[in-house]
């Protein structure tokens, strides 16, 4: 009996030395460093798959550029990312610039679909149109 | 016969006084034993876990320039005053009036955007149109990271060279 006594009390005092450990061990954590460490660990996790799906809308302007034909010029233009939607009015010389114009932008695989829309001739002998383009995100706004 | 009685009753005594004192001391041991294997357990993956954070804050150490930067691509805060300032000096670059701005928080809910909050950035501008693209390449390479989301170009009245410009975009931060 004795002896279990010895031993229970052995126990206990170890075990309040391991609580005792444990308590100083809590307060030697250094808790802003574990706040910086964990933005990071947050930041990295984030960056690279806002980073893949970056918009680069110069590129897509850069596209429009190259697909637009010499006697089209813009009056307005928009673009939305959400709905990979690029619309545009504009003037062109006659009907023949314009559909050399849609026949352009449907040859580029980075556009999805095309509608053309109010084409009329103006008092000046311009033809205004309007078309509304839906492109593949990745091949038309990241790089 | 009286010593057999004796020697029973001394068995009995033991009996009852091993059930009384002797097993609730056992229990109260193995209940020890128990409670210090797991104290040693929490003991040693905790101090397993301070002293990787404490490599990890060697390496944050070695590397604050670099973790610096990264921090400003997705920072922890708005700072709204940053993009505000980035904002003014993008469009002042490119020969663009700014003619109104709005800069605002936008806590988001719900998991399809993890772990970050938008900052949304709508931008009412007079420029010309390589103004705007020259603009456009310094907000997408703008080391905070800023999305365009949309943007709308329309004539101006009267200057044929210049263009009255809306462009809406995003910034994040975390949550």
């Amino acid at each position: 009996m004795g002896g279990l006594y010895y031993y229970k009390s052995t126990q206990e005092t170890k075990q309040a030395d391991l609580d005792a450990q444990i308590l100083n061990l809590e307060k030697s954590r250094d808790k802003k460093v574990e706040a910086n460490l964990l933005t990071l660990s947050k930041q990295l996790s984030l960056i690279s798959g806002l980073l893949n799906s970056h918009v680069i809308w110069s590129k897509a302007l850069g596209k429009v550029e190259s697909l637009l034909q010499p006697q089209v010029q813009f009056e307005t233009f928009s673009g939305t990312v959400a709905d990979s939607r690029f619309e545009f009015k504009a003037l062109a010389a006659n009907y023949t610039v314009v559909a050399r114009q849609i026949a352009a932008f449907v040859s580029d695989d980075s556009i999805t679909d095309l509608a053309l829309n109010n084409v009329h001739v103006l008092a000046t002998g311009k033809a205004e149109f309007s078309v509304k383009l839906l492109f593949n995100k990745t091949k038309f706004l990241t790089q | 016969m009286n010593k057999n009685y004796i020697g029973t009753g001394l068995i009995a005594i033991a009996i009852v006084l091993f059930w009384a004192f002797a097993l609730p001391l056992y229990d109260a041991i193995s209940d020890l034993d128990a409670a210090i294997k797991d104290r040693n357990s929490l003991l040693s993956s905790r101090n397993t876990i301070i002293t990787n954070i404490n490599n990890l804050n060697k390496e944050y150490q070695k590397r604050t320039a670099e973790i610096t930067k990264l921090s400003a691509i997705v920072p922890a805060q708005k700072s709204i005053a940053e993009v505000l300032s980035a904002v003014d000096n993008i469009t002042s670059k490119n020969g663009i009036q700014l003619i109104s701005s709005t800069i605002a928080g936008q806590n988001i809910s719900g998991t399809d955007t993890g772990s970050y909050n938008i900052l949304s950035i709508d931008l009412s501008s007079v420029g010309s149109y390589p103004g705007l693209t020259n603009a456009l390449r310094a907000f997408e390479s703008n080391l905070r990271l800023i999305d365009i989301t949309s943007l709308d170009a329309a004539s101006g009245s009267g200057n044929n060279t210049s263009l009255n410009f809306n462009i809406k975009g995003r910034a994040y931060y975390l949550k």
